[in-house]
C-alpha cells in the first residue's frame, strides 16, 4: 500500500502503513517454533508465564479486523483473532490457520475444512465465522480497506456489494465446518489475501448483538491473547487465551501495552529494561532512537534488522510537464545518487535498481537488460538533457509530505542532485492526507513516496502502480503502456510458477526503460529485541509474533 | 456584576460561534479528501464515493457547518473520520489527563514564579535580585523539550525516582509539570516584579509605612494586592491555553492529553477531532477571561462592574 518514505508518527503511520518486512538482509536473534522451525540461540525451552510491557504508539486505531489497515492496528487484531490461513515462521510460506484447505476446479474453487476452536466466549467457529466477516468487508458502510482484495474476485461479490444480492453467491457453507469459496478466475495470490487479518473468524451471533462501534473496540475473536482492559490514555492489557486452538501457546500470561509515543521515553524504556522489545508496537525503532542504540555496544546486539518489501521511490509524471517526454525521464535517473539516500536513512536503507525490492520471493532481477538500468552518472544526465532539448536544464516542483523528518531531507537531496544537471526544483510539502489527496489527481509533477506489499507477490507492485487501469489514484505517474497493461493482465490470470514470473519481469523491464519511477532505495525495518525476551522473529506480511514469545528472565 | 457575567456569557458564545467558523473553513479549505484515506489505495471508486456520502463530504459547505452546529447544540461533536469514536469520548478521555498536567503545572508556576517575583522587587538591583533575575532569564531562554529531556534522563532514567514518560497516575504528571513550570516561571517573576516596583513606590505604601505597618504586613497586605492584577491576567490566559493542551511536553513526554490528539487529528485531517479540539480549548479562554474579570472585582475593590 501507498506509504510516506519512512516510519511516522502517530496515527498517520497507522492509518498508511500496513506492515512488512523481508527476508534479505539482517540477522535474526532467535527463531520461532512455529510450524516446524526450530529455535536457536539462548535457551531454548520455552517458558510458561510472565508479563511482557511494551510501549504503544499509539491507541489502536481499529480493534474490528474488517476496518484496521495499518501496521498499529494489526498489531493488536493479529493477537486477538485469526484466519483462515497464515504465513510460516520468518518465510512467505502460506500455511493452514484456522482451517486447511484444498483447490480444485482449475484454482477457481477453494475448499476449507476448519478445525476445532472456540470464540473467547465459548462460540464455536463454523463455515458462518467467515462469510459473516467476508459480508462486513464487502459491505460499503463498513467503509473497510479490504474489500478491493475480493471483490469482484469472489463470485457474486460485486452483486453483493451492490446491493443487488442479499448473500455471495461465491460463499457456501457446505456444512459447519466446510467452507466453499468460488472465484470469478483462478488466482495465485487468493490464498495471500485470506492470510490479511481482515478476513479473520469473528463471532456472528456477537456481532449481530453489538453496535459496529462497540465492535471496534471490544474485540470477540479466537486469538491467543484476549483484551482483558483498556484505560483510555494509558494502556491495552492483554491476557493469556487459556483455550487457543493451538495447544502449548501462548507462553506469555500477559501483554501490557503502555501508550507512549515518545521516541526518548521509549529508548529509556528499554535501556532500563522495563520494556521488552520496539517493534511493531512502535513502528519499527523510532529514527531518533536508531543510532543511539546501534551505536551503543550494550545493545547494537540487541537490534534485529530485515530488508522491508517496501520501496522507496521518486514519481515522474508521465503525462505533464518535461517529464512527460522519456528521454527528460531517463536522464533523470543517472542524475541521482541512491547512497545518499541511505545515509539520510542512518543506513536503514539498501539503494535500489528496480520497482520490485530484493525481499519479493518472486519478480526481483537479478541483472536488468541494459536499456533499464542506471547508474550515478551526473555528466550522462546533462548530455542527455540536452539532447532530449532542455541544454539549461528547466524548473519543476517536488511534492513531499511532512509525517517524517526524513522525508524533507529525502526531498531535498533530490532538489539538490536535480540542480546539479540544471532542473531547478521547488519543494512543496504538506500533510500526509494533502499530499495524498492531491497525489491521487496525477497531477504532481514529481513526488516521492514508497509502496509496501499487501502480500508477497509482484502484482501488488507492478498492476497497483503501472496498470492503466489504475490511473491516477495509485498509478500517480500517469504511466500507461499497452504492453504492460497486457502482461499485467495476463499475470493476473496465471498459476504461481516461473512462467508468470518471467511475465512480470518482463513487464517491469519496460517499466524501468521508460522510466516513470526512480527507486530510490528499499527500506530496512530495524527492531529491538531484549536479550531475556525469547521466540522473537520478524515475518515479512506480518506483526510481531507475541503468541511463540517468552520471557527467559528468573 | 450579574448584569455584566450575563452580558459577557453572551459575548463569549458569539466569540466561539466565530472560532467555530474559522475553524471549519480553514479545515475544509485544505484540499484533502479523508476518504480515500481512510478505505485505502485498493478500494473501489464507489466505495471512496459512499464514504464520503456517509460523511457528508459531498454537501457543500455551509450546509456542513449548519449540519455541524445543530449537532454540537445536542452535545454531539461529531465521529472521528479515523478512530470511528465520537469526538466528546476522545476528548472526555484526555481531558483527565490534560485537567492533572495543567492545574498542576500552573500551581509549579506560580510556586516557583511568585516568590522570585516578591523577592527580586524587594532587593530591586542588589545582589540577590541579580542572582535571581539570572536564573528567570535562563528558565526564559531554555526551550521546553530541552528542560523536559534532562529532567527525564536525570530524575527519571538516572535517579530512577519517576516516570520517563508515558502517562497514568499523579507520578507521570510531575516531570511535564516541573518542565512548564521551570520554563514559565520567569514570566510570572519578572511580570510580579516590575509591577511590585511600581506598587511599591506609590503613595500609600508609603503611608501605609509611615504609619508604622509591619514590613510583612506592608508586602502582603498592601502592595503585593494591587500588584498581582497584572498577574492575573497572565495567569488565566496561561492556564486557559494549558487546559486546550501542551503540545511540546505532551509530545516530549508521551503524554496522551488533548495536545497530542490536536496535532494527530491535523496531521489526519480528522476535522471533527480538529473542530472538538480547537472549541475545547477556546471554551476554556473564554472561560477563564471571565472568571479573571470577575476575580478582578474581588481582589480590587475600586474595579466594580
Amino acid at each position: 500500500m501507498k506509504v510516506s518514505k519512512m516510519r511516522m508518527l502517530g496515527v498517520v503511520a497507522s492509518m498508511t502503513m500496513l506492515g512488512t518486512a523481508l527476508a534479505g538482509c539482517g540477522t535474526q536473534s532467535a527463531t520461532t517454533s512455529q510450524g516446524g522451525t526450530t529455535a536457536s540461540g539462548g535457551s531454548t525451552q520455552p517458558v510458561y508465564g510472565g508479563t511482557l510491557t511494551l510501549d504503544l504508539l499509539s491507541q489502536f486505531p481499529h480493534l474490528d479486523p474488517a476496518k484496521a489497515y495499518d501496521t498499529t492496528s494489526n498489531e493488536a487484531v493479529e493477537q486477538f483473532y485469526n484466519t483462515l490461513v497464515t504465513y510460516q515462521g520468518t518465510t512467505n510460506k502460506i500455511i493452514p490457520d484456522l482451517a486447511t484447505y484444498t483447490i480444485s476446479n482449475g484454482g477457481k474453487v477453494y475448499t476449507f475444512h476448519i478445525k476445532k476452536a472456540k470464540f473467547w466466549n465459548g462460540d464455536p467457529v463454523t463455515a458462518q465465522s467467515f462469510i459473516t466477516e467476508f459480508e462486513r468487508v464487502l459491505n460499503n458502510n463498513m467503509q473497510s480497506g479490504g474489500q478491493g482484495f475480493v471483490d469482484p474476485l469472489i463470485q457474486g461479490s460485486a452483486a453483493y456489494v451492490s446491493g443487488m444480492a442479499k448473500t455471495v453467491s461465491g460463499l457456501t457453507a457446505i456444512n459447519n465446518s466446510t467452507l466453499q469459496i468460488t472465484l470469478m478466475h483462478p488466482s495465485a495470490t487468493f490464498l495471500y489475501v485470506l492470510a490479511m487479518p481482515f478476513f479473520s473468524a469473528v463471532d456472528p451471533s456477537y456481532i449481530a448483538a453489538h453496535s459496529e462501534s462497540y465492535i471496534d473496540t471490544h474485540p470477540m475473536g479466537t486469538g491467543p491473547f484476549e483484551l482483558s482492559s483498556y484505560t483510555p490514555g494509558k494502556d491495552y492489557i492483554l491476557t493469556k487465551n487459556p483455550n487457543y486452538f493451538v495447544k502449548g501457546i501462548p507462553y506469555l500470561n500477559k501483554v501490557v501495552f503502555n501508550i507512549n509515543n515518545s521516541p526518548s521515553a521509549v529508548l529509556f524504556h528499554f535501556e532500563q529494561g522495563q520494556t521488552g522489545m520496539v517493534s511493531w508496537n512502535q513502528g519499527g525503532i523510532p529514527t531518533e532512537d536508531y543510532l543511539p542504540l546501534s551505536n551503543n555496544p550494550k545493545y547494537s546486539g540487541d537490534i534485529v534488522k530485515k530488508t522491508e518489501v517496501a520501496t522507496d521511490y521518486f514519481g515522474l509524471n508521465t503525462t505533464m510537464g518535461p517529464t512527460a517526454n522519456v528521454a527528460v525521464r531517463r536522464a533523470l535517473e543517472y542524475a541521482v545518487n541512491k547512497q545518499v539516500i541511505v545515509r539520510i536513512l542512518d543506513g536503514l536503507a539498501i539503494p535500489a535498481n528496480q520497482i520490485i525490492p530484493p525481499s519479493m520471493p518472486s519478480g526481483y532481477e537479478q541483472h536488468l537488460p541494459t536499456n533499464a538500468q542506471y547508474t550515478y552518472d551526473p555528466a550522462l544526465a546533462k548530455k542527455l538533457l540536452a539532447k532530449a532539448g532542455y541544454p539549461q536544464g528547466f524548473s519543476t516542483t517536488i511534492y513531499t509530505d511532512n509525517s517524517n523528518p526524513t522525508d524533507l531531507k529525502m526531498a531535498e537531496a533530490v532538489q539538490q542532485m536535480f540542480a546539479q544537471v540544471g532542473v531547478k526544483a521547488q519543494i512543496n510539502q504538506s500533510s500526509w492526507n494533502t499530499f495524498l489527496s492531491s497525489n491521487e489527481t496525477g497531477k504532481q509533477n514529481m513526488f516521492t513516496l514508497a509502496w509496501l506489499e499487501d502480500f508477497p507477490d509482484p502484482s501488488d507492485f507492478l498492476n497497483t502502480l503501472f496498470n492503466s487501469n489504475q490511473i491516477p489514484v495509485n498509478n500517480s505517474t500517469n504511466y500507461s503502456n499497452s504492453q504492460v497493461d497486457a502482461l499485467l493482465n495476463q499475470g493476473a490470470l496465471m498459476p504461481a510458477g516461473t512462467a508468470r514470473d518471467n511475465v512480470y519481469k518482463q513487464a517491469q523491464n519496460i517499466i524501468m526503460a521508460q522510466a516513470p519511477w526512480i527507486p530510490l532505495v528499499y527500506p530496512v525495518y530495524a527492531a529491538a529485541v531484549q536479550p531475556w525476551v525469547k521466540g522473537f522473529y520478524i515475518n515479512p506480511n506480518l506483526m510481531d509474533p507475541l503468541q511463540y514469545m517468552w520471557i527467559a528472565k528468573q | 456584576m450579574i448584569a455584566y457575567i450575563i452580558r459577557r456569557i453572551g459575548g463569549s458564545i458569539v466569540v466561539l460561534i466565530g472560532i467555530s467558523i474559522i475553524t471549519f473553513s480553514l479545515a475544509y479549505l485544505v484540499p484533502a479528501n479523508p476518504a480515500r484515506a481512510i478505505v485505502g489505495p485498493h478500494a473501489s471508486e464507489a466505495l471512496v464515493l459512499q464514504v464520503e456520502k456517509q460523511l457528508g463530504l459531498n454537501q457543500p459547505l455551509p450546509i456542513r457547518y449548519v449540519h455541524y452546529m445543530e449537532n454540537l447544540l445536542q452535545g454531539n461533536l461529531g465521529t472521528s473520520y479515523v478512530l470511528d469514536q465520537p469526538v466528546t469520548t476522545l476528548i472526555g478521555q484526555r481531558a483527565g489527563a490534560t485537567a492533572q498536567l495543567a492545574v498542576t503545572a500552573w500551581i509549579g508556576e506560580l510556586l516557583i514564579g511568585l516568590p522570585i517575583g516578591i523577592i527580586s522587587a524587594l532587593y530591586d538591583r542588589k545582589a540577590v535580585d541579580h542572582v535571581v533575575s539570572i536564573f528567570a532569564l535562563i528558565g526564559i531562554s531554555l526551550p521546553v523539550f530541552f528542560v523536559g529531556l534532562e529532567l527525564m534522563y536525570w530524575v527519571g532514567f538516572r535517579l530512577g525516582w519517576l516516570p520517563v514518560g508515558g502517562s497514568g497516575g499523579f507520578t507521570f504528571v510531575i516531570l511535564p509539570a516541573l518542565t512548564y513550570a521551570i520554563t514559565g516561571a520567569a514570566y510570572y517573576a519578572r511580570l510580579l516584579k516590575s509591577s511590585m516596583i511600581d506598587v511599591m513606590n506609590s503613595d500609600y505604601i508609603r503611608t501605609a509605612k509611615a504609619k508604622g505597618a509591619s514590613p510583612n504586613r506592608v508586602i502582603l497586605r498592601h502592595a503585593l494586592r494591587n500588584a498581582i492584577i497584572p498577574v492575573m491576567t497572565y495567569g488565566g490566559i496561561d492556564i486557559a491555553s494549558l487546559f486546550g493542551g501542551v503540545v511540546v511536553i505532551e509530545d516530549v513526554f508521551g503524554y496522551s492529553g488533548i495536545g497530542q490528539l490536536t496535532v494527530q487529528a491535523i496531521n489526519n485531517l480528522d476535522v471533527p477531532v480538529i473542530m472538538g479540539t480547537v472549541l475545547f480549548a477556546a471554551l476554556f479562554v473564554v472561560l477563564f477571561n471571565l472568571l479573571v474579570d470577575v476575580l478582578y472585582g474581588i481582589v480590587d475593590p475600586r474595579i466594580t462592574y
